[in-house]
């Protein structure tokens, strides 16, 4: 479409009033004295101009359908495409359909871009080649660190040590919730909530529940709780600490679940 | 209400009957449990016990899923670790503690 073939539909006999309705929720209207824009719903995604500028937005709404819309009504020509992998959340407006063709002109698509008479573009093609390394290098950063991750948790189920024995610092400086655990379980949970002096939640007899909150700085909240049965024996005073289902707040449930019995405390008769 | 008597992370239920299965195997082991990382063992040095396990759909190439003793004289069951406990006469259950692995977010036997 362009500004002559705009005109000759709002002129035409199948106009409705003053605007031509293009589809369910596109319509042709007259902008001024000067301009045609396509209108889809309350916003105006193409504007033509009679001196053969083309103005593109979509008002805020970042969606396929606009994009699409864009594509239908938009200059003969241009194109608007996404390429999440190689671009990011960035659309890019090509001169030409084929994109990948070498021939076409990349622009990157922004909020209100205007096409010139003469075929140019008032957006900034050399950013659109800095975006690209951008995307590239928070990939291979994401990658890095799912790999860093899959291997602290495979250590941790094997129980392999790494060649750096963990330390304490090591494990609160870690900013992943998951390889944190990781670390904590090869660290040793029970050494690591005696040394972090976890909070108690409940104590009965030798019995007592420890809880430790486990943030995650990469989300900034925290994520999980480590919820511990620390249990003295009678017999020897050794200290055994075992990590029970974060949910439970009593000793009395996290004991039942971890013999798999219910009352132990009424029912037991020794214990050594 | 039936006792309990727990050594470590062994716990003893007293029970009234067994139920073995389809596949089920008595002996007269005197180790109950060896523990995994350090190799110390519940064993019963005195008294006469028959152990029974009852086995999965592997049969005997897997764990037994459930062990009971028939404790039919007395018997102490001993521990590197704790002191020895004492079985009276009867059909005991014996029950593995478990705990939460929060690596892999699921329940696992406690490893002695």
């Amino acid at each position: 479409m362009n500004w002559i073939t705009a005109l000759s539909k709002l002129q035409s006999k199948k106009r409705f009033k003053d605007r031509y309705q293009l589809s369910s929720s596109c319509q042709l209207q007259y902008r001024d004295f000067d301009a045609v824009a396509v209108q889809m719903y309350s916003t105006d995604i193409v504007t033509y101009y009679k001196d053969g500028r083309v103005r593109l937005s979509t008002g805020g709404h970042w969606t396929v359908t606009t994009k699409a819309r864009i594509n239908d009504f938009g200059p003969a020509g241009w194109h608007v495409w996404s390429d999440s992998r190689t671009y990011g959340d960035t659309w890019v407006l090509s001169e030409g359909y084929y994109a990948y063709s070498g021939n076409s002109k990349l622009y990157p698509f922004e909020d209100s871009v205007m096409i010139e008479a003469d075929g140019s573009c008032d957006a900034d093609p050399e950013r659109l080649l800095e975006i690209k390394e951008e995307v590239r290098l928070a990939r291979n950063e994401r990658a890095r660190e799912q790999s860093a991750m899959r291997r602290w948790v495979v250590w941790a189920r094997e129980g392999k040590q790494p060649r750096k024995p963990i330390t304490l610092d090591m494990i609160e400086e870690e900013a992943n919730i998951t390889v944190k655990m990781a670390k904590i379980r090869l660290y040793g949970l029970d050494r690591y909530l005696i040394e972090i002096k976890a909070e108690v939640i409940d104590t009965v007899a030798e019995y007592s529940l420890l809880r430790y909150r486990a943030t995650d700085r990469v989300a900034e909240v925290w994520a999980r709780n480590i919820v511990a049965l620390r249990m003295v024996c009678p017999s020897t005073g050794m200290v055994y600490i075992h990590a029970v289902p974060p949910q439970f707040t009593k000793v009395v449930l996290a004991l039942d679940w971890m013999f798999q019995t219910e009352s132990y405390l009424e029912r037991v008769q020794q214990s050594t | 209400m039936t006792k309990l008597v727990r050594q470590g992370d062994l716990l003893f239920q007293r029970i009234n009957e067994i139920d073995l299965g389809r596949n089920g195997k008595s002996s007269r082991r005197t180790i109950l449990m060896r523990g995994e990382s350090t190799g110390h063992a519940h064993r019963i040095t005195e008294g006469e016990v028959v152990v029974l396990d009852r086995f999965g759909w592997r049969g005997e190439e897997g764990p037994p899923l459930n062990t009971y003793l028939d404790v039919q004289q007395a018997a102490t069951v001993t521990h590197e670790e704790h002191a020895p406990v004492t079985l009276l006469p009867g059909l005991y259950e014996m029950i593995q503690a478990r705990e939460f692995d929060y690596v892999g977010g699921i329940e696992r036997r406690v490893r002695d």
